[in-house]
């Protein structure tokens, strides 16, 4: 078995609807053993569910292999708390399965056959795994970095989130969750910002408007660090974002690119980084959601612990940001 | 005789078996007040303990518990003090046993029945701990040697993992300003009783340079304080940790190891902890075992095989009546009582030299 599907059911009176993906591989290299079969059961609870799939299969279900745990927007949206914790306290699922959001739904999802792949469901797999420097859009969450989060009261757990573009498979969005069940997806743009103030940013384009005329910009590498400080009793985080950009493209006629333009494009991409950033946390400061971990930063670094859940509640609804980034070329 | 590097296999064997085992649990529970105080304190009180012993075994060199105490204690006393070192030292490996068997059946072989992983194991290590002192030394060796570099693979992993929340560390030391509590002190000081072993392997072990071992002792023992109580942290959080029996189990199951063909670390870590936990058990057992022949009760074949065989039926039978949560209860009263009770022999020891010194 390679991966699992969560979906809320469709049935009256059932929870959820359990999907299964047992790979056909005959573990031979040299062929690749893409088959695979998809079960899928009505049932009350996952544990009963994968108990009924038992009995639809000749073969002893191993779940050692399982690397993907979908879950259908569905059940995403009423309580994924639940699902994660059982995943988590089963001993044989590996807790470094990642996770996914499926719309419509996980059964979808799974049914998906790529021209090719090693083993079915590898797909999803290489995806997540090379996602923090192959994707400008999302990042990779496994098992056990979502029990955390939703155990960790100021740190507020995230999954990708994948769907179909025609008959393509596309993972460009991230959802929020608020510590039980999904509050927002960001939209693509956004999910880029999230990425690069959480796990830095790898290869990613910006085009800018500059006087001498329109340029495509590549941005090599982005990190962001933070730090919380009080200022007259009221903390605010101050965020410095330092890019790196590297080649650049011209459109439209622009002119040919020499030191005065670099540094007018550097001051450009500051100022709509700076913007887009903004917007990004005051979205999230509306929606009282923390990805990032401000809550978590703010309680380590006290080391009186009487009450700092309860002020920092109070805190986050009035949070400013204060953003400075710094945007170079690199030299050639 | 033999060096005194097996002295250090003994210190970091119990240590490696006992923080993965039942500790985390315990120490864990008080994670918001005394835990990570209590056991840096039981760090610098075991070393101390550690010196006082050492400097104090250094006018007996070769002798046997019983010689060292002969003259000095009556027969009644030596055997009474025997008599509950071997309670202990059994206790602890039968413990150890039952909790190491329930791990296996969980996450290697959930299709084997209970009873029967665990008589394999008992036959196995009743048999094995009846070889002679040097033999079980060497294997103790070899097992220890074959474990190191797990360990050291493993804090590596963990300090290159790019999804460790630093965060989640920075908190947990932020509760270090608590009072310490005796239950965490005697658990902490527990992880580092491996010193006790001396008392039994002193006829075969050198007489060690007191400030040397303890400087190695001192530095080893804060370096895998630090990784073990701080790895599951950054991978769970301090919230995350708390409702988890078989921590060690659940982190190990979260690390990854890139560029090998294996990919979970779980696999190769419960291997090598099976080596290490069936090792600490044999040891445990050839202690009591050590402490029935000083007692003078272990001579002949006829008295032999009946303590064995009383071991055997004893363990199966306690093992019938122990569930999940009398055998931690009993661990956490195993362990208060035995800090009091190293103390109390280590000083015995200090007044055995004492003595031997005023009448030489």
């Amino acid at each position: 078995m390679t991966s699992i599907g969560v979906d809320a059911s469709e049935v009256k009176n059932k929870k959820y609807a359990v999907v299964i993906k047992i790979s056909m591989s005959k573990g031979d290299v040299k062929v690749i053993g893409s088959d695979f079969i998809l079960l899928k059961v009505n049932c009350n609870s996952i544990s009963d569910g994968l108990d009924q799939l038992r009995a639809m299969s000749d073969k002893k279900l191993e779940y050692g292999h399982v690397k993907i745990l979908l879950f259908g927007e569905g059940v995403a949206k009423k309580d994924i708390a639940m699902a994660i914790d059982y995943f988590m306290r089963r001993p044989d699922i590996q807790k470094i399965a990642y996770l996914g959001i499926g719309k419509p739904n996980a059964y979808q999802l799974l049914k998906f056959k790529p021209k090719e792949e090693a083993v079915a469901g590898s797909y999803f797999f290489y995806t997540f795994q090379q996602s923090l420097k192959h994707s400008p859009y999302v990042y990779a969450v496994t098992l056990y970095d979502a029990s955390r989060r939703i155990m960790t009261p100021g740190l507020d757990l995230t999954i990708p989130v994948m769907a179909f573009q025609g008959k393509d498979l596309q993972i460009n969005q991230i959802a929020l969750f608020d510590k039980k069940q999904l509050e927002v997806e960001l939209s693509s743009e956004e999910s880029k910002i999230l990425k690069m103030l959480t796990s830095g940013l790898y290869n990613d384009t910006l085009s800018l408007k500059t006087s001498n005329g329109v340029y495509s910009v590549t941005t090599e590498k982005g990190k962001a660090n933070y730090k919380i400080t009080l200022s007259q009793g009221k903390p605010i985080v101050i965020f410095s974002i330092k890019l790196k950009g590297g080649l650049i493209e011209r459109l439209d006629d622009a002119e040919v690119i020499t030191e005065d333009i670099k540094n007018s494009l550097a001051k450009i991409a500051e100022q709509q980084i700076q913007k887009k950033v903004y917007e990004l946390l005051i979205k999230l400061r509306e929606e009282n959601l923390d990805p990032i971990g401000f809550g978590l930063r703010y309680r380590s670094r006290h080391f009186d612990h009487s009450n700092d859940t309860e002020s920092w509640s109070a805190f986050y609804p009035e949070l400013d940001f204060k953003i400075q980034v710094k945007y170079k070329f690199k030299e050639n | 005789m033999l060096r005194v590097r097996y002295y250090y296999y003994l210190l970091y064997l119990n240590f490696v078996v006992c923080i993965i085992e039942f500790t985390p649990k315990l120490i864990y529970s008080r994670r918001y007040t005394s835990s990570l105080s209590s056991s840096l304190i039981s760090l610098i009180a075991t070393c101390l303990l550690i010196m006082l012993l050492e400097k104090h075994m250094k006018p007996f060199p070769g002798q046997s518990i019983a010689q060292i105490m002969n003259g000095t204690l009556t027969h009644f006393f030596q055997k009474s003090l025997f008599f509950c070192c071997l309670v202990l030292s059994y206790g602890a490996g039968l413990i150890f046993l039952i909790s190491y068997t329930q791990i296996i059946h969980r996450f290697i072989c959930p299709d084997i029945s209970f009873g029967l992983l665990f008589g394999v194991f008992l036959f196995f290590t009743v048999f094995v701990s009846l070889l002679d002192p040097k033999s079980t030394l060497f294997m103790l060796e070899i097992i220890v040697l074959f474990q190191i570099p797990v360990i050291v693979i493993m804090i590596l992993l963990f300090l290159l993992d790019a999804n460790i929340q630093v965060d989640f560390l920075v908190e947990a030391s932020s509760y270090l300003l608590h009072w310490p509590s005796y239950q965490m002190i005697a658990a902490g000081a527990f992880l580092f009783s491996g010193y006790m072993n001396r008392l039994v392997f002193n006829e075969h072990l050198e007489s060690s340079k007191p400030m040397k071992l303890l400087t190695i002792v001192f530095t080893v023992g804060l370096l895998l304080l630090l990784a073990y109580y701080f790895i599951p942290i950054g991978y769970f959080g301090l919230a995350g940790i708390g409702n988890d029996n078989d921590i060690w189990f659940t982190t190990t199951n979260s690390i990854r190891l890139p560029h090998f063909f294996i990919e979970r670390f779980l696999v190769i870590f419960l291997i090598m902890q099976l080596g290490v936990s069936l090792m600490f058990v044999i040891i445990c057992w050839h202690t009591s075992l050590q402490f029935l022949k000083q007692a003078n009760l272990f001579n002949g074949g006829k008295l032999k095989w009946f303590w064995v065989s009383f071991l055997l039926v004893m363990s199966f039978v306690l093992w019938l009546y122990m569930n999940d949560s009398t055998v931690r209860n009993s661990l956490s009263w195993l362990l208060n009582i035995k800090l009091l009770f190293d103390i109390v022999l280590v000083f015995t020891i200090v007044r055995c030299a004492r003595k031997r010194k005023a009448v030489v």
